[in-house]
């Protein structure tokens, strides 16, 4: 097995976590996108059926999104994600997917609805390829049951991911 | 930068409201969220908005210019162009004469954003950037004596290729010919560094020339420029001119 995980980084990359109910995610989910300025984002969920269900949702509240997920044909995610580049919409529900982590400079926000079971999926989630440094801002949403991975999690990254504040400042996440 | 306030902030709900249409806003649904936005912000709020849309979204998310250059034909309010050009305009001069300009590359994005948004807003839609409000060869020359033509030919190469789809800016106009021919005189001078000789071509070639295709102005060989950590430069061209003529 090749380890790809080495040539991810989380450097410029703002972590946080918010503790939420399962049946508060949405909510805190609809928080987050009247607070924050985004340019793109990518919010994971961790299974296919998840991903459709919250698609489903979101569109309905007005959300502008696209999903992806790994039962799909390949020409069809092809045409999602190039769509997505493209920015004929501004955010993405997806699975685990992607082999290596997402390069795609107008994604600011990256938002784990879904908490991943390990340190590897975390990266590929939420991590950045060294040589471009921009930045970015991931937001975790932790249920109780997730807060052993979240620990997990920070110890095999060495990261430090923290409770969101009422603020996040800009210029940690845009230029 | 430094925050431009003389509007009125609209209650946390209207806001938020407003972060989260503009999250979400795509060509596709543009009719219904302009319109949810007109609601809201009019006509109150808009010296506010126009404040929003140039600091947080022009000037941060280059991609999405067209997209916003549509919302505001869709918005079709006269009251709220005028402000944005106006607040555009002031950013960039707040970024035109900062200090941290030179130092950071984030701040030299934001004005070259900002170069190419104010050319959406003016030159492309046939309108001029008027000389009071920014004159831009007094602008250029000003960089060549002080040391800032990293900053500024970029923002102004941006800001140009608002011309390529005008009627009306193209070389023979008199203001895009005083510019070029300007240019044209900074490209020939001998020790200019490679990425503001760059810029450069970039703009003459918006325009489908070459630096050489037009007559070089003479109004930079009578000025003088900063000597000392001149970022603009190369180090021997520098040095040769120290050592005394020809």
């Amino acid at each position: 097995i090749i380890n790809l995980m080495e040539e991810l980084t989380l450097k410029g990359v703002t972590q946080f976590y918010a503790f939420v109910e399962e049946k508060q995610k949405v909510h805190c989910l609809n928080t987050l996108f009247s607070k924050l300025r985004i340019n793109q984002s990518i919010i994971f969920c961790n299974s296919v059926n998840r991903v459709e269900l919250l698609a489903k949702k979101i569109t309905e509240l007005g959300y502008s999104c696209y999903y992806i997920h790994a039962k799909m044909l390949q020409s069809h995610r092809n045409r999602v994600f190039h769509d997505f580049r493209n920015g004929h919409c501004r955010n993405l529900v997806s699975s685990d997917l992607f082999t290596r982590g997402i390069d795609i400079q107008s994604v600011n926000v990256v938002i784990n609805f879904d908490f991943p079971k390990n340190a590897e999926t975390y990266l590929h989630r939420v991590g950045r390829s060294g040589r471009f440094g921009h930045l970015g801002l991931a937001v975790n949403l932790i249920t109780y049951d997730d807060r052993i991975n979240l620990f997990k999690i920070e110890q095999e990254l060495g990261t430090e991911i923290k409770p969101i504040p009422a603020q996040i400042e800009e210029k940690l996440y845009c230029i | 930068a430094e925050k431009y306030r003389d509007f009125k902030e609209p209650p946390e709900a209207v806001a938020d409201k407003i972060h989260f249409i503009m999250n979400n806003i795509t060509k596709d649904n543009m009719e219904p969220r302009s319109s949810e936005i007109r609601d809201r912000v009019l006509p109150d709020y808009l010296p506010w908005f126009a404040n929003y849309m140039v600091v947080k979204r022009a000037a941060q998310e280059a991609n999405f210019h067209t997209l916003y250059m549509s919302l505001l034909d869709q918005l079709g309010d006269r009251e709220l162009y005028r402000l944005m050009v106006r607040t555009t305009m002031y950013y960039v001069k707040v970024l035109l004469y900062s200090e941290r300009i030179l130092k950071e590359s984030n701040d030299r994005a934001l004005l070259k954003n900002l170069g190419t948004w104010l050319g959406l807003l003016t030159y492309a839609r046939n309108k001029p950037v008027l000389s009071r409000d920014l004159e831009l060869k007094q602008v250029i020359c000003e960089a060549y004596q002080r040391g800032r033509l990293i900053a500024v030919l970029p923002f102004v190469q941006k800001l140009l290729e608002g011309c390529r789809h005008s009627r009306v800016f193209k070389p023979s106009n008199p203001m895009v010919a005083g510019i070029l021919s300007l240019l044209a005189e900074l490209h020939a001078m001998k020790g200019l560094k490679m990425n503001n000789a760059f810029s450069i071509e970039l703009i003459f070639k918006a325009f489908g020339l070459s630096p050489h295709d037009v007559k070089p102005s003479d109004s930079l060989k009578t000025q003088t420029r900063e000597r000392i950590t001149n970022p603009d430069w190369q180090l021997e061209s520098i040095q040769n001119e120290f050592q005394g003529g020809p």
